[in-house]
């Protein structure tokens, strides 16, 4: 409930949204409801996108593309516009790089980010804590603006979704 | 000059570094096949004509190319006669991009973000779906060599458990296969207590989980044995054999497993009609699921019996009803006048599965699996006696017979025993 309240405040009608960590879609479904523009949807298990394709056959505005994260440059040839919204779910370690690497190249000035951390999956021996302190200081680091911390607790300590505004510097 | 080679769903363009078109290769008018070729800079794309006609083009003006992606860089490098730089982060790009439509406006192409959605989102599947394709085909070479390396330790372990069964009759011949007929069963107890006067009902409750009435006829057996006395070392060896079996079983089990959950994931349809041994066997004769998807279902009842097939051919008798599918327990357990027609019913829905599986389709597995086992109860209630007329005699077939000769001989002498304990064949034919 919570994280579909912070969806559509930050995510409306009008925004093109590239979703990393895809999977089956489920989210995916939810914010093709949303919004009227496009959703590129990045996943790099074949299984996983197996579904998507299936689950999507219907949202035409869904792009499903089967790529790894870790290289945004190999869909690029399925982008044609701005990036409003890069949102990342990706359960891996180095998620934050990825998400950073993404906006980086792709989300437009004054763009969101919205990263969903799972603690578990950067770290289990750590504090859950200074894990989302670390990842927070890594955005910052990048000089995105943190606009939110949504904590999931009591239901679930394990996750925190940010959201961020990122501001790209002058060349 | 700079230039930007920039790839988009309606193909790659060349501009300057004020977004001006100088030169074009468009993608929409291509086949399927075609524009997957570029998709994944694949070599043979230069077997495209204007795809040629393109980089002939751009060897005129030989700019300063810049490309995003290294694949593409990789891809002009044997033919591109200017300097190529990778630079995936250079933000030119993106501004680029979000201006297509207007730049692509310059040059007469459908270029409405309507239409760049409609483009991008084909394009996007097609590539998806074939990545999908290919990484199940590396998969099928994991489970094709899975598959031979399973089949020979079983193999390994049918025939070890003879020599094990033999080597410690010596000891312990009442010890039969009558009386522990799983093998596992029977190398733990070699590997536990080796000496037949340790062996103890109550130990073996307790540490093989079997029935006591169970362990006491064994503890029986060893009590009045009539097997010769074995030295300490002579024991430990069997001993060290009887481990060797353990572990093979084990490494027996973990394969299967391995291939169970990657047969699940691949070929969910084939795997819940057929099961995964089945599976496995049918992907490994066909060389590939691709070719298991592609060859007419009359094949796949017969593959595996090939040389059986042949020799029909050749001697013009009865073709073979079945090959490999004849593990299938249902044929194998059918009546013998059915099981040609159970066959093939059960080829006609692996051949369906198959395509779906390597189509990337919908699950319908348990579906046909239903419908199979209806038509299977309805053959057994519509031809419960068996057909009248007698069953043709087959041909004498000496050269095999002498083979079978010459084969049995072999075996004697390889194994040097005549005491063959009622394993089961690895293999039936
Ligand atoms: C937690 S799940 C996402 C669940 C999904 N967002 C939802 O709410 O329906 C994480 C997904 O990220 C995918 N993933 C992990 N690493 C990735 C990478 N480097 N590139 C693309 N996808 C990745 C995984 O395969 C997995 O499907």
């Amino acid at each position: 409930m919570i994280l579909n309240n912070a969806r559509n405040i930050y995510i409306n009608y009008t925004s093109t949204v590239l979703y990393l960590g895809a999977s089956s879609g489920t989210t995916v479904s939810h914010i093709s409801d949303i919004t009227t523009k496009t959703i590129y949807a990045v996943e790099f298990a074949p299984r996983s996108m197996r579904e998507l394709i299936q689950n999507c056959n219907d949202r035409n505005n869904v792009i499903p593309i089967l790529a790894d994260a870790n290289y945004p440059e190999q869909y690029a040839k399925f982008i044609f516009e701005e990036i409003d919204v890069v949102y990342v779910d990706i359960a891996q370690p180095n998620l934050t790089e990825i998400a950073i690497l993404n906006c980086k190249k792709y989300l437009k000035d004054g763009g969101l980010l919205i990263l969903a951390i799972k603690a578990k999956s950067i770290d289990v021996a750590l504090p859950i804590q200074t894990i989302f302190n670390a990842e927070i200081q890594k955005i910052e680091n990048k000089g995105f603006e943190i606009l939110e911390k949504i904590s999931l607790s009591p239901y679930s300590r394990d996750h925190l979704m940010i959201i961020a505004r990122f501001y790209l510097k002058p060349t | 000059m700079i230039a930007y080679l920039l790839e988009t769903p309606v193909g790659m363009l060349i501009t300057d570094q004020n977004g001006l078109i100088q030169n074009y290769f468009l993608t929409t008018a291509l086949l399927d096949e075609q524009l997957l070729l570029v998709l994944h800079y694949d070599e043979s794309v230069y077997q495209i004509p204007a795809f040629v006609q393109f980089i002939n083009q751009i060897n005129v003006s030989k700019y300063n190319l810049v490309t995003e992606t290294k694949d593409m860089a990789n891809l002009l490098e044997s033919k591109y006669e200017g300097t190529i730089k990778i630079a995936p982060f250079d933000r030119k790009f993106q501004d680029l991009r979000i201006n297509l439509s207007k730049i692509l406006a310059n040059i007469n192409i459908p270029s409405s973000v309507e239409e760049l959605t409609i483009i991008s989102r084909k394009n996007a599947k097609l590539f998806s779906r074939d990545r999908i394709r290919e990484s199940g085909q590396s998969s099928d070479v994991h489970i094709i060599n899975a598959v031979g390396v399973l089949e020979n330790t079983t193999k390994f372990i049918n025939s070890y458990a003879i020599q094990l069964r033999e080597w410690y009759g010596s000891h312990f011949p009442e010890l039969t296969d009558k009386l522990v007929n799983d093998i596992e069963l029977y190398a733990k107890i070699v590997n536990l207590y080796q000496k037949r006067d340790t062996i103890e009902a109550l130990n073996l409750v307790n540490d093989l989980h079997i029935k006591e009435e169970y362990a006491k006829e064994i503890e029986y057996q060893a009590e009045h044995s009539m097997g010769g006395d074995l030295t300490e070392s002579q024991l430990d060896a069997i001993r060290i054999f009887s481990k060797t079996i353990l572990n093979l079983i084990d490494f027996q089990k973990q394969l299967e497993n391995s291939v169970n959950t990657i047969l699940q994931e691949l070929t969910p349809n084939l795997y819940t009609l057929i099961g995964a041994q089945l599976t496995g066997k049918l992907i490994t004769h066909a060389g590939s699921l691709e070719h298991l998807a592609k060859i007419p279902s009359s094949t796949i009842q017969v593959l595996g019996a090939e040389k059986a097939l042949f020799r029909a051919l050749r001697k013009k008798t009865d073709s073979p009803k079945h090959g490999i599918i004849y593990t299938w327990p249902p044929i194998r357990s059918a009546k013998y006048w059915q099981r040609g027609k159970i066959s093939r019913l059960l080829s006609g829905k692996i051949s369906i599965c198959a395509k779906v599986d390597f189509f990337n389709g919908e699950f319908i597995g348990k579906k046909l699996l239903d419908e199979l086992e209806a038509k299977i109860k309805d053959i057994e209630e519509r031809f419960p006696e068996p057909p009248k007329h007698e069953r043709k005699k087959k041909p004498k077939d000496y050269s095999s017979k002498k083979k079978k000769e010459i084969a049995r001989k072999k075996a004697y002498h390889m194994s040097k025993s005549k005491y063959k304990s009622g394993i089961k064949k690895s293999e039936s034919n």
